[in-house]
């Protein structure tokens, strides 16, 4: 029915308008595209690498949402977050 | 789980609330909706760049200005889990001259009402995976002129102007 | 609905998606709704250094709100039939608008 439905109980990063970077387990959708994620956190890119910031639980609106993707455990395991330097990702804009 | 269950049994319980102009609100959820209006009481106001607060004893927040909504961990495990229904919303079509036979909306109102709703859901089924609003739209015009049906759909029609 | 059909036709083809944050992301196109969402399958970033954001991702949701360009492969899309259709819509866009209007002008009587 929704595309995201496979994505249930798995970890995913969801990419949202203002630029930011969560990551956590999809616990929820609906048709809105709203979503729930669980043991979230948020990461932080800048000069020193990137940061953790832990969030808890989150209802994410649907307006808000721009990209969910499935993590890939392996990979992800692999990556020396610290060591990743980048900007912020850029806002949405119109 | 959906989302909005989730937040209906956050009720009573302290939550913070991200608008999307970076404005944030805790609180204790009050009351929400089904569209994510909410009623919070006991709230601390906090500005964009959290330099300013502001207590409000209780305030009523439009759901389309919310970017996302914090919620205690616990609260997930207190969820009743509802039955995910989707009730296809059957449009009033415009086009009376129904060539179907057995799913056209007058089909539900013969008092056999529980084969009606097996036709109408079979029927959306077979049209397009149904999600929202957009799948009854397309199962409607399907239904209200064949021809729509089929013209719509890219495909088909393409192979046919192909081997003209 | 013509771009959903045309969309549907494109599955399992390698496309890339620019997004309105200037992310482009190439993947497998795996399906795709009314809102026009697409899912793609084992994506690579384009300037992976620069935007290392996904770099843990195989798999990913796009919500069709966000998608400025669509790069598709050329040899893909029928341009003639694509045209054919987009003229059949707009007919059938103008019949119904023709029986919106008859209906309102019924009910006002």
């Amino acid at each position: 029915m929704s595309l995201l439905e496979p994505y249930i109980k798995k970890n995913v990063l969801v990419l949202t308008y203002d630029g930011r970077n969560l990551v956590g387990v999809l616990r929820g959708i609906d048709q809105a595209v709203n979503i729930i994620l669980e043991s979230c956190h948020e990461r932080i890119y800048s000069e020193e690498g990137i940061q953790k910031f832990p969030l808890g639980v989150h209802i994410i609106r649907g307006d808000d949402v721009a990209v969910v993707g499935e993590i890939d455990k392996e990979l992800d395991d692999k990556l020396d977050l610290p060591s990743i330097v980048a900007d912020p990702l850029k806002p949405i804009v119109y | 789980m959906l989302p909005l269950s989730l937040l209906r049994t956050g009720q009573g319980h302290q939550i913070m609330v991200e608008l999307k102009n970076g404005e944030t609100y805790n609180g204790v959820l009050v009351n929400c909706d089904n569209w994510m209006n909410i009623n919070l009481k006991n709230v601390v106001r906090t500005s964009k760049d959290s330099d300013k607060f502001w207590k409000v004893e209780t305030c009523y927040i439009r759901g389309n200005t919310i970017k996302y909504i914090s919620v205690p961990d616990e609260i997930i495990d207190l969820v009743v889990e509802e039955e995910q229904t989707f009730k296809p919303y059957i449009p009033k079509t415009y086009d009376n001259s129904s060539s179907s036979k057995d799913s056209s909306p007058r089909g539900r109102g013969r008092g056999d009402s529980s084969r009606g709703r097996g036709d109408s859901s079979r029927g959306r089924g077979e049209s397009t995976e149904y999600r929202g609003r957009g799948g009854t739209r397309t199962r409607g015009r399907g239904d209200s002129s064949r021809g729509r049906g089929e013209s719509s759909e890219y495909r088909g029609r393409g192979r046919g102007r192909g081997t003209q | 609905m013509l771009f959903y059909s045309f969309y549907k036709t494109l599955v399992g083809k390698e496309i890339t998606v620019e997004l309105k944050n200037d992310l482009s992301i190439t993947g497998l196109l795996q399906s795709v709704d009314q809102f026009l969402n697409i899912k793609l399958k084992d994506i690579k970033i384009n300037e992976e250094q620069k935007y290392p954001y996904m770099l843990s991702v195989r798999n990913c949701f796009i919500r069709g709100s966000v998608v400025r360009y669509v790069h598709l492969p050329a040899e893909d899309v029928d341009v003639e039939t694509l045209q054919d259709h987009s003229r059949l819509e707009a007919r059938e866009q103008k019949k119904m608008q023709q029986m919106q209007q008859q209906q309102q002008q019924q009910s006002s009587k």
